[in-house]
């Protein structure tokens, strides 16, 4: 961790217009929340979900983890952090905890107030949607923050991976569950919500668990080994 | 004292040949880097900084490999050429978050130190976004330089400059090299690298076409027969006049316009409205036809 690359990260993501995008997502969850109980539904899954785990999560990461190093790599900023001694694990690290707090505060916060506003009688299952959100939105980040290393489209792979892979085939096939963020998520929500709760889980957290781990793990060192050869473009000149 | 050190460096990109072969020693003092713009300056420059590995032989600072090394960080220090920079941080903020990324013991001196170096203490506290070209190029020498590092390599430094800046950066570079330390900056500029540095290396189309000191490669330069494209009132008549003339060494006429190779670039310009003058021709055009610096170079080149 480096206290004046956390600073300038911070600085950086706040200060783009993204922001705007970060902050118009969960409103419009809140807004959701304050419809569906205007509108007495029993949508559950469809508001924390569908929503909240299936978009406002994987969009807000998206947007976070490629942001805190991609766009310094490719607008050339990056250089002034990497002309420097710093080690480059101290770098992804620092990068990676920024991204996961921006994360988490967009995402599990609105989520869990989301909850409450639905199914203010329901808190347990706020409580285990926004920890599911939580937990998701870092290892999301540390995905997406390898990938904005590694490519310079990083934003289009990420996409096809929360629309296609997740969004699509997941659905459709049980087995890909193992290789879905989202399914940890849920995982890990069903995991906390009472037994009552129907929460669309189709992994179990024996599982989860450990994959995410390994997901973690290995997105940050190949974001570092990534970093650590960093190149200058590739054009002659 | 630190020496850079390229030991038959090539690098390629797919099948482009960026740079080919090149070997050569930079020591302390100021070296320029010239050659026109795509020669591969830039890829030599990235090479020696540590954003690109050579494809083929080595590339070293003081015996030690600059690729994949951020220890090397703390003898070099790199001004890139691309103008980016945080415009949300003040120039102060900028060169100090620098001089804490190299760990130093007083950042905010050295940062106040750095800034009093590249006279930029009147703008320290405004954000980046609001400097002019020349001074975000000030900020970036001075965020280079706070750790005063023994190699300093810098990339087209006076791009956006007028000429005040431009006369202070060279002083700065001058003195930083009188110091002992070792100075390299590309440019595609003659003049630039002319009032600067002692040392040159020449590229052109990847290859090192001239390496040393620079009035022996100005001489070269200077000697070479110029060619000049001539439209005049009488074409022909001129020609006949020109052939008989002491500084002319050829000249042809192609098609609508006229050609006459001087044999001294000086006295050949001189001498020509004079001439014209007395045979009562009148001159339309005088146009040095390979003055451009990718002709001196190609020129160098063929030696």
């Amino acid at each position: 961790m480096n206290a004046v690359i956390a600073r300038i990260t911070y600085r950086a993501l706040l200060g783009r217009r993204r922001v705007l995008l970060l902050a118009l997502l969960p409103v419009v969850l809140l807004l959701l929340a304050v419809a569906f109980r205007a509108g007495n539904g029993d949508a559950t899954e469809n508001l924390l979900d569908h929503f909240g785990v299936a978009a406002l999560l994987p969009l807000v990461a998206l947007i976070v983890g490629t942001g805190v190093l991609g766009a310094e790599l490719e607008d050339g900023t990056a250089i002034y952090l990497l002309a420097t001694p710093t080690p480059r694990s101290a770098i992804v690290t620092t990068k990676f905890a920024v991204a996961a707090v921006v994360t988490v505060a967009f995402t599990a916060i609105p989520e869990f107030l989301a909850g409450v506003i639905a199914f203010p009688d329901r808190t347990r299952l706020s409580v285990a949607y926004a920890v599911g959100t939580a937990v998701g939105a870092v290892v999301y980040v540390a995905i997406f923050l390898a990938l904005s290393v590694a490519t310079r489209r990083a934003m289009a792979v990420g996409l096809i991976y929360v629309l296609v892979w997740e969004g699509l085939l997941a659905s459709f096939v049980s087995g890909i569950g193992v290789l879905s963020v989202q399914q940890y998520s849920l995982s890990i929500a069903k995991a906390i919500a009472h037994a009552g709760d129907e929460i669309p889980a189709n992994v179990s957290l024996a599982v989860a668990i450990p994959m995410l781990l390994v997901v973690i793990v290995v997105a940050s060192r190949l974001a570092v080994d990534r970093l650590s050869g960093y190149r200058i473009s590739g054009e002659p000149g | 004292m630190s020496v850079l050190e390229l030991s038959a460096v090539s690098r390629w990109y797919g099948n482009v040949v960026a740079v080919n072969d090149i070997t050569m020693t930079i020591g302390p003092g100021v070296t320029g880097l010239l050659g026109p713009n795509g020669a591969g300056k830039s890829t030599l420059l990235h090479m020696m900084a540590g954003f690109l590995p050579p494809s083929n032989g080595s590339v070293t600072i003081d015996g030690e490999p600059t690729w994949r090394r951020p220890k090397m960080y703390d003898v070099v220090g790199l001004v890139p050429e691309r103008e980016a920079a945080y415009t949300f941080l003040t120039g102060m903020e900028f060169v100090e978050a620098s001089a804490k990324l190299h760990r130093l013991a007083s950042p905010r001196q050295a940062a106040q130190r750095a800034i009093d170096i590249v006279e930029l203490s009147d703008a320290a506290d405004r954000k980046i976004g609001t400097y002019s070209k020349g001074m975000r190029q000030r900020v970036k020498v001075a965020s280079a330089l706070v750790h005063d590092p023994q190699v300093l390599l810098l990339d087209e430094p006076f791009n956006g400059m007028d000429p005040r800046q431009r006369l202070h950066m060279m002083e700065l570079l001058k003195s930083l090299a009188d110091a002992g330390r070792t100075v390299l900056f590309s440019s595609h500029i003659l003049e630039e690298v002319e009032q600067l540095s002692d040392v040159v290396q020449v590229v052109v189309a990847g290859r090192l076409a001239a390496s040393g000191d620079f009035r022996e490669i100005r001489r070269l330069m200077t000697d070479r027969p110029h060619v000049f494209t001539i439209r005049s009132t009488d074409d022909r008549a001129l020609a006949s006049v020109l052939m008989g003339a002491q500084h002319t060494a050829g000249v042809a006429i192609d098609g609508p316009v006229l050609r006459v190779q001087a044999a001294d670039f000086g006295s050949f310009t001189r001498a020509l409205a004079g001439i014209a003058r007395e045979h009562n021709i009148g001159l339309r055009e005088v146009i040095p036809a390979d003055e451009s610096l990718e002709s001196v170079f190609s020129y160098l080149v063929r030696r």
